[in-house]
């Protein structure tokens, strides 16, 4: 960890050698760690540190993004000399748009200490359950931790860290199921739990059967219900959609097409999720409803986006260069039953665990997606989760 | 560098791999076995005439501005994206085994694409290819070979006729798809399931593992007897192509398909052992921060002997699809579904009318056993795939594919 002073005194230092009359400087340190799994052996272990320095800068209707993960003085002087040249080159197409300052929320700082130690033993105990029942275990472990920091001329100095840890777990034999989650730390997840819904899933699914292709219930567990949202979220809910017509919030904004019990919001500073307090230009992240009682509300902005609408900035800016914003941290407000009274009811139907290669290209208007389920699909037959398919 | 700063810098990250390994070994119980590998002592450079980075960013950008007016121009575009990329990697490989390898490689790729939008409707084309357009290992010639100004207005106009397009209707029939659209479909449905560690295992809980059993090697009729494909470390201008893999090991050409029955896989030093074989060269790391593992090299479908035009003069009734839209493959590589930017009906050997949304899905071995005719060496070029994700951390490949295109019977095809 660098801290906050060191990163903001050399983005100081960067930011005050630069001559334009917009500018940002921002820097981003992230350390991983990974340690991943198959046929009940570890085979893959990793650890990195990497550091992103970004400069955007704007004259007029000029501007223009370099990045550089070389710190080096001499470096960075030369790639602020090449700024003139670059900058000089661009024609004229839009104004670079930055933020005003405004407090950054408090929040929870949540830093991990990664250890391969407590990776491997998680591992172990995977392993155990899978030799226990004849089969293989599979997965990856993962910490992550990321400090930012983000000076511009319209007077934002912003720094945040933030951390999370990410387990998947997925056994196969015959048949095959799997579980991830996404925590705190890992010790905040249940693994216990995790691995004893894929185990059971895995075991649940051998000797599969087929059926034919044709109208049925389909009961989406959560990751496959996030797989779909993921899509939705990255062609729907980015204010650059809407603006260049391409999102669906440009068909369907304000009309009910879901039922009154949907909800989805993204919120990034809410403790069940990854807390990031501000976005990749130092906006403080907002609260925002992108779909209320089945009627669509969104979309999310960065400043560049609202600025054309006279709007303010909801702190969803990605990392330069990027497609727009887009939300980051979506939550889908739960209902009232639970996924065993959902499948109690269901007379015939599909349960579905998760998908495979999402995408929604062939008609991103319509968010019509495409994809394959995997590792635990089943056949629910007189309100029973019965067979493997 | 100064030997204590050298000391000091790689100090942290040695005792992390140490205790990393540490761990790692806590619950191994078999040793890691490496295939033999020759010691090598070399330089490789691909090959360029034009480095890009010398070509003025002026001159980058009056050609990038003036393909994407050229499109604009065209009364209904929306939106344009006008893309170039140049990559430039020096790399160094040492073992403890005695190998020191250097390779200096450059590539460049560029491409454009109009999108039409009106109401619920969009719709696009692009050129070369779709996701970024084409890439190779060469310089600023290639950009030029490309010709994207040329092409700006051809492809506008179509995407805006796309939009009063009948979508392709469903049925079962003929397909000859383009290079572009052919090159992604080698890479999902053949690239992909013949990565050895796939087939072991190594990718099950994120990419996924492979139908191409180990027990399927010679023994599996991956395709009709005019499917031959290859890995091809060795073209020279493929996006694939290096001099050595990231362990060392020396690129090479080897068959994965031959007359149509699966003959051999991607390997590495770790997973050709268990055939007591030498690794065929395809371990790759995406940068300095990123362990190798198996990646497609070129993989390429061999061209057959009929000419393009004859190709589509010889069939009576079908649907050609070109560029890549969407696309969507299980975890095995068995079943997929891929849509394109565009189809033309073919009738009595001519194309005819245009349809949008076009799609075609089957299943992999059925679809290769039911190709029946492959374009000459005329139409064949390899094309580059620079976002092939896989692996976690996740790593992204460059990669290539060597095709021409080619005819397929009987499939199901259709149009949202």
């Amino acid at each position: 960890m660098w801290g906050e002073d060191k990163i903001l005194s050399l983005l100081k230092d960067i930011i005050n050698k630069i001559p334009f009359e917009r500018k940002e400087v921002s820097l981003s340190i992230n350390s991983q760690e990974l340690t991943r799994f198959a046929n009940n052996t570890i085979h893959q272990n990793v650890a990195e540190e990497n550091l992103s320095l970004t400069m955007r800068v704007g004259e007029g209707k000029r501007k223009i993004i370099v990045n550089t993960s070389d710190i080096d003085k001499e470096k960075i002087d030369k790639l602020i000399q090449d700024l003139y040249d670059l900058l000089k080159a661009q024609p004229e197409t839009e104004e670079l748009y930055l933020p005003e300052s405004e407090p950054i929320p408090e929040y929870e700082k949540n830093l991990i200490a990664p250890s391969p130690e407590l990776r491997a033993d998680l591992v172990k105990n995977f392993i155990e359950k899978a030799e226990k029942h004849n089969l293989d275990a599979f997965g990856a472990l993962s910490e992550n931790t990321t400090e930012f920091g983000i000076i511009n001329s319209n007077g934002v100095e912003a720094y945040a860290t933030y951390s999370y840890a990410h387990g998947k777990v997925m056994y196969m034999g015959e048949g095959s199921g799997y579980q991830e989650e996404l925590g705190k730390n890992l010790v905040s997840i249940n693994f216990e739990k995790l691995s004893e819904r894929a185990l059971q899933k895995c075991i649940d699914s051998r000797n599969p059967e087929e059926i034919d292709p044709g109208i049925y219930t389909v009961i989406l567990e959560p990751l496959a219900v996030g797989e779909l949202f993921e899509m939705l979220s990255y062609f729907g809910f980015s204010a650059k959609a809407v603006q260049e017509k391409r999102s669906f919030l440009n068909l369907y904004m304000g009309q009910k097409i879901f039922k009154e019990f949907i909800n989805v919001f993204d919120d990034g500073l809410n403790p069940e999720g990854i807390v990031i307090p501000i976005d990749f230009e130092g906006v403080p992240k907002k609260r925002v409803d992108l779909i209320k009682n089945g009627v669509p509300i969104g979309p999310v902005y960065d400043t560049a986006t609202a600025a054309k609408e006279g709007k303010k900035s909801t702190g969803h800016a990605l990392p330069p260069p990027s497609w727009g914003p887009a939300p980051l941290n979506l939550f889908f407000t739960p209902g009232e039953k639970t996924l065993e009274e959902i499948i109690s009811e269901t007379e015939k139907g599909i349960l579905v665990t998760r998908f495979h290669y999402v995408n929604a290209f062939l008609d991103p208007i319509k968010v019509l997606a495409t994809g394959m389920t995997r590792d635990g699909t089943f056949l629910i037959r007189k309100r029973k989760n019965t067979k493997n398919l | 560098m100064h030997l204590l700063l050298i000391y000091q810098t790689i100090k942290k990250p040695s005792k992390k791999a140490f205790q990393i390994a540490k761990a790692s070994a806590s619950v191994n119980k078999k040793k890691v076995v490496l295939a033999p590998a020759e010691v090598y002592k070399t330089k490789w450079e691909s090959y360029y005439k034009i480095d890009p980075f010398s070509v003025p960013f002026e001159k980058k950008l009056d050609l990038l501005f003036t393909a994407d007016r050229i499109m604009r121009e065209v009364k209904g575009i929306s939106l344009t994206e006008a893309y170039l990329s140049f990559f430039k990697e020096d790399k160094v490989f040492l073992s403890s085994e005695g190998s020191e390898i250097e390779q200096s490689i450059l590539e460049s790729g560029g491409g454009i694409t109009a999108y039409a939008i009106e109401g619920g409707d969009i719709q696009r084309r692009s050129y070369p290819n779709s996701f970024g357009g084409d890439f190779r290992k060469g310089g600023w010639e290639f950009i030029e070979e490309l010709d994207l100004m040329g092409n700006a207005e051809r492809i506008a106009k179509e995407a805006v006729a796309l939009l009063s397009a009948d979508p392709l209707p469903e049925m079962v029939t003929t397909l000859i798809l383009d290079g572009t659209q052919l090159a992604l479909q080698v890479h999902e449905s053949c690239g992909h399931p013949t990565e050895l560690d796939r087939v072991l295992g190594m990718e099950a809980s994120f990419a996924g593992t492979s139908f191409l059993t180990l027990d399927k090697r010679n023994n599996f009729q991956y395709g009709s007897e005019i499917v031959n494909i290859v890995a091809d470390a060795t073209h020279p201008y493929g996006l694939g192509s290096f001099g050595f893999d990231d362990e060392g090991v020396p690129a090479q050409r080897s068959y994965l398909v031959k007359n149509g029955l699966f003959v051999g896989y991607l390997t590495s030093r770790e997973t050709a052992v268990i055939f007591g074989e030498k690794s065929n060269g395809t371990m790759r790391a995406d940068g300095w921060n990123r362990i190798p593992i198996i990646r497609m090299t070129n993989i390429n479908l061999l061209p057959g002997e009929m000419p393009f035009e004859d190709l589509i003069a010889s069939t009576d009734e079908g649907v050609y699809m070109a560029v890549n839209k969407n696309w969507s493959i299980d975890d095995k590589r068995l079943n997929f579904h891929f849509g394109c930017e565009i189809a033309y009906e073919i009738k009595n050997g001519k194309l005819g009318k245009i349809y949008k949304n076009p799609y075609y899905t089957g299943i992999t071995y059925e679809f290769w056993r039911s190709c029946d005719a492959i374009a000459d060496e005329k139409s064949w070029r390899v094309w580059g795939v620079p976002n092939c994700g896989k692996g976690e951390p996740i790593q992204i490949a460059r990669v290539g594919h060597g095709v021409s295109p080619a005819r397929f019977r009987k499939v199901k095809v259709g149009g949202k």
